[in-house]
């Protein structure tokens, strides 16, 4: 056994994380697998780095100093065999200990492999389904007499709507008449005026309705409509091509 | 309705994991039924051409998206970023995952070097969680869901080598002889930590 050379070959260990990872950089570095004569070889070494490094950390500094005893242990057995400490003995053998550590090294480069791939499992997100009970939470203070108040109420506000289909019909029924009332003047007259057409009209309704009436007949070509400037009155007269039909039976068929 | 599907339905309902002992009082039925159940869904529904995988951490279950769909369900579900992990952390993770769960002293034996902020900061991350089982007077840790999720795996079963590094005689030596020493400073007062 000869280890005069050692320290002058000097490798340079650029960090460690512990005392097992700075022998096993060791021992890799020197090419060599985790044996006894292997830890022996790199024991100088590594008391180097304890005494020199000054990263390792005060707490971390009897981690170093226990596996650094151990190195010390084991190469001295190397050289006496006879040599047997019981204190030393006990505990668990470095190289063992090592080799394992060396196994779990690798299978940690493994785990950092996945660990980057990103080929993640998803748990479902909580949020997307809640199940909604559904019950009676009337506030308090609620009587029957309060609760039938409001559903009066709730009929009241529904009866409008109710009523809108005859409301239309209604109207419908009286564009008609309005119609036929325009179209009997402007063939006994010939010309009118959208004046004299709604003055007698009893609501503002009933004059839309009339004005919605002109626009049917001028739609229907059945007449004329002349407005000389902007509010003035309109003119309604005859239309020289108009067709012979009932107009009501186009529009309202 | 079979248990399998009954267990099935549990998880996808709550989506969170479920102890074996849970699930044998929601569905009423004996722990080692439910064990069998999981067993038979372990192999059934992650064997299928489904989306979703079944996935057991120690006696707890959970339904989750098998790691192939990563990357359109990633779209609509967002996970927490985790970044890279350091290499004591890495280290810790492991032994964790194959050895787990583990006491401290347990885990320092094989890293040879005291981790008790490296617990700390797993624990923060939310990739290692204490047991319920105390050993030795210790809590013990063992890796989480996370973690599993992380690297879209069944089970800690599914990671390389788990059989020879779960079973390896030597880690088990590694630590009895741990156990002994710990035995003798356990009998001195106040060890605490």
């Amino acid at each position: 056994m000869s280890y005069p050379t050692l320290m002058a070959v000097t490798f340079q260990v650029d960090s460690f994380e512990g005392p097992l990872d700075l022998l096993l950089q060791l021992v890799e570095q020197e090419e060599l697998d985790v044996s006894s004569v292997s830890l022996a070889k790199v024991a100088e070494q590594f008391l180097h780095y304890v005494q020199s490094s000054k990263t390792i950390v005060p707490e971390e500094l009897a981690d170093f100093l226990v596996i650094a005893a151990k190195l010390m242990y084991l190469k001295s057995k190397l050289l006496i065999p006879s040599l047997i400490d019981e204190e030393l003995e006990e505990g668990p053998d470095l190289e063992t200990q090592l080799r394992e550590y060396q196994r779990f090294v690798a299978a940690s480069r493994e785990i950092d492999t996945m660990w980057k791939a990103g080929n993640r499992s998803f748990v479902r997100e909580q949020r997307a389904m809640k199940r909604t009970e559904v019950a009676f939470a009337p506030p308090p203070g609620v009587t029957l007499e309060s609760l039938a108040a409001l559903m009066h109420r709730v009929i009241a506000r529904i009866e409008p709507i109710v009523r809108l289909p005859k409301a239309s019909i209604e109207r419908a029924v009286s564009i008609q008449d309005k119609i036929r009332d325009l179209f009997t003047r402007i063939r006994s007259h010939a010309t009118t005026s959208f004046h004299t057409f709604v003055k007698d009209a009893g609501s503002r309704t009933e004059a839309i309705i009339s004005f919605l009436a002109l626009l049917e007949l001028v739609k229907q070509r059945f007449v004329v409509v002349d407005q000389k400037a902007l509010f003035h009155d309109i003119d309604i007269s005859s239309s020289p091509d108009a067709p012979q039909h009932d107009p009501l039976a186009e529009s309202f068929a | 309705m079979n248990l399998e599907a009954k267990i099935e339905a549990i998880l996808f309902a709550a989506a969170k994991p479920f102890s074996v002992r849970r699930l044998a009082e929601l569905t009423d039925e004996a722990p080692k039924d439910i064990e069998a159940a999981i067993t038979a869904m372990l192999e059934s529904l992650n064997d299928a051409e489904s989306g979703v995988m079944l996935q057991r951490n120690g006696s707890e279950v959970e339904l989750v998206t098998r790691p192939e769909a990563a990357e359109v369900v990633a779209q609509v579900v967002k996970a927490e970023a985790q970044g890279e992990l350091s290499r004591p952390s890495l280290e810790a993770l492991t032994i964790l995952a194959y050895r787990g769960p583990l006491t401290r002293p347990e885990l320092e034996q094989v890293r040879g070097v005291q981790s008790s902020m490296i617990l700390r900061n797993l624990q923060l991350r939310g990739l290692v969680e204490e047991r319920e089982d105390v050993r030795l007077g210790q809590p013990t840790y063992a890796v989480t869901f996370a973690f599993l999720n992380h690297l879209g795996v069944a089970s800690i079963e599914e990671l390389p080598e788990y059989e020879s590094l779960r079973g390896s005689a030597a880690v088990s030596d590694v630590l009895a002889q741990l156990e002994s020493s710990v035995d003798s400073i356990e009998e001195l007062p106040t060890q605490s930590v």
